[in-house]
């Protein structure tokens, strides 16, 4: 018991170094403003105000059956080879506390990590099957389901997936 | 001490303040110095939060030679899957004091993005700055840049190149072995098909860290060496180990070598079917 009043009182110390903004928690870079001409109306975070980073998060696992399904999932895009379609392509989005997706937004670079524009719909096909996992679990954070934002980076070469991070 | 206990003091480490110039050494200059007392002020707020980016851009507008300031701030983009934005910064507080930030920008093309070219470029260019003086450790002490460099080496199918590195990095006697040097030399050896040396090599590395990975590579080494009750019990071991957790960990990201839940129990399937066989 002393050493769970320990560690909260770590917490508490290193959390509450804000004295001229109470109401943001964590969440500025990175955050992602709702677009309603984009998001899917259905999608609700529930908490407005309160959103973790997945890094943030108590629970390891975040992904029923964790990379490896992530993995697997990807595999089946059956994407053709296109020589020099390279770079990376990031899908950034919200979890929200019972696990549901939404706020999907996605980013184009090369190999400098400057904006680029992929040739075909390789975009549009990783998006969809982002979009469509749906083995995300809710976060956990000082014992309670959590919104949190999380990311898949897709590493691409010749327009084929060669590795997915993070 | 437990899992919720490490990942409180984690999180605890995530608000806290990071890396504190010490401003005293700017006070030559008072708009630096100025800029200085900005980066102070912004680490006391939550890192990537409004306030503290902010501070940093009242910092860099004084004293548009803080490195610190670019450095810092750049570091939440990263971890939030936005490295363009990261690298846009990091290269301005590279070209501003290289001996300081190069390390950084090559730990992070390998550790954010896997991108190996770029990480040995830079650790190549650290090496030339530091003249033959050790080049350092990832900021998370997690790895010498060297180990690093063996990783870019692995993942680009270089095996020999990459145990090569290790090797000549940890026979330098000043060399402080990082959390996993052995299991990924244990598990390059297994690459190669020299099993018994990836046993020695795993066996080693319980000593850092111990666990599940240890177990299931050793049980591949066993399965190359067709010893399949050693085989089958490493990988009982793993599973254990895996059910209580003792695995390779980082909160951002997967490890080089990292194995998961499915990879040992598709292991177990396997494993079945040969010793029926």
């Amino acid at each position: 018991m002393k050493y769970k009043l320990f560690f909260f009182l770590i917490l508490l110390a290193s959390c509450n170094q804000k004295p001229e903004n109470q109401n943001s928690y964590l969440s500025n870079v990175g955050k992602i403003l709702p677009e309603h001409s984009i998001d899917d109306p259905n999608f609700k975070p529930c908490h407005d105000d309160f959103s973790l980073f997945f890094y943030q998060l108590e629970n390891k696992t975040l992904y029923q059956g964790e990379k490896p399904a992530i993995l697997a999932a990807f595999k089946e895009l059956d994407l053709p080879k296109i020589s020099q379609n390279s770079g990376y392509i990031t899908v950034r989005f919200l979890v929200n506390c019972k696990g549901e997706t939404g706020r999907f937004r996605t980013e184009q670079i090369d190999f400098e990590y400057k904006s680029k524009q992929f040739k075909g719909d390789i975009v549009e096909r990783v998006l969809f099957k982002t979009k469509s996992l749906n083995g995300w679990l809710p976060g956990k954070f000082n014992g309670y389901k959590c919104d949190y934002y999380t990311y898949l980076t897709f590493k691409i070469i010749d327009n084929q997936i060669a590795e997915i991070l993070p | 001490m437990n899992n919720t206990y490490i990942i409180l003091l984690l999180v605890s480490v995530v608000c806290s303040s990071y890396g504190p110039p010490n401003c005293n050494l700017y006070k030559q200059d008072q708009n630096c110095y100025q800029a200085c007392l900005l980066a102070e002020k912004a680490i006391t707020y939550n890192q990537g939060e409004d306030k503290s980016q902010q501070y940093f851009d009242k910092s860099i507008a004084l004293c548009s030679t803080f490195d610190y300031s670019y450095y810092e701030k750049a570091v939440p983009f990263a971890k939030r899957g936005m490295i363009r934005e990261w690298k846009e910064m990091i290269d301005v507080a590279v070209k501003i004091n290289p001996r300081e930030h190069l390390r950084t920008r090559g730990w992070y093309h390998f550790f954010f993005m896997h991108h190996y070219e770029a990480a040995i470029k830079d650790i190549d260019e650290v090496s030339q700055l530091f003249k033959g003086n050790d080049i350092g450790y990832t900021g998370d002490g997690t790895y010498h840049l060297n180990i690093i460099k063996a990783l870019c080496y692995k993942k680009m199918g270089r095996t020999n190149k990459a145990i090569e590195t290790i090797l000549t990095q940890i026979s330098n006697e000043n060399h402080q072995f990082g959390v996993y040097d052995h299991l990924h030399l244990g598990v390059l050896y297994l690459e190669n098909k020299e099993y018994q040396l990836a046993i020695e090599k795993l066996d080693i590395q319980r000593d850092f860290s111990d666990d599940c990975e240890v177990y299931f590579y050793k049980a591949l080494a066993y399965k190359g060496l067709k010893m399949m009750h050693e085989y089958k019990i490493n990988l009982d071991l793993a599973k254990a180990y895996y059910l209580k957790e003792k695995t390779m960990e980082n909160n951002y990201r997967q490890m080089i070598d990292e194995i998961f839940l499915a990879d040992i129990e598709n292991e177990l399937v396997l494993s079945q079917k040969e010793i029926n066989n």
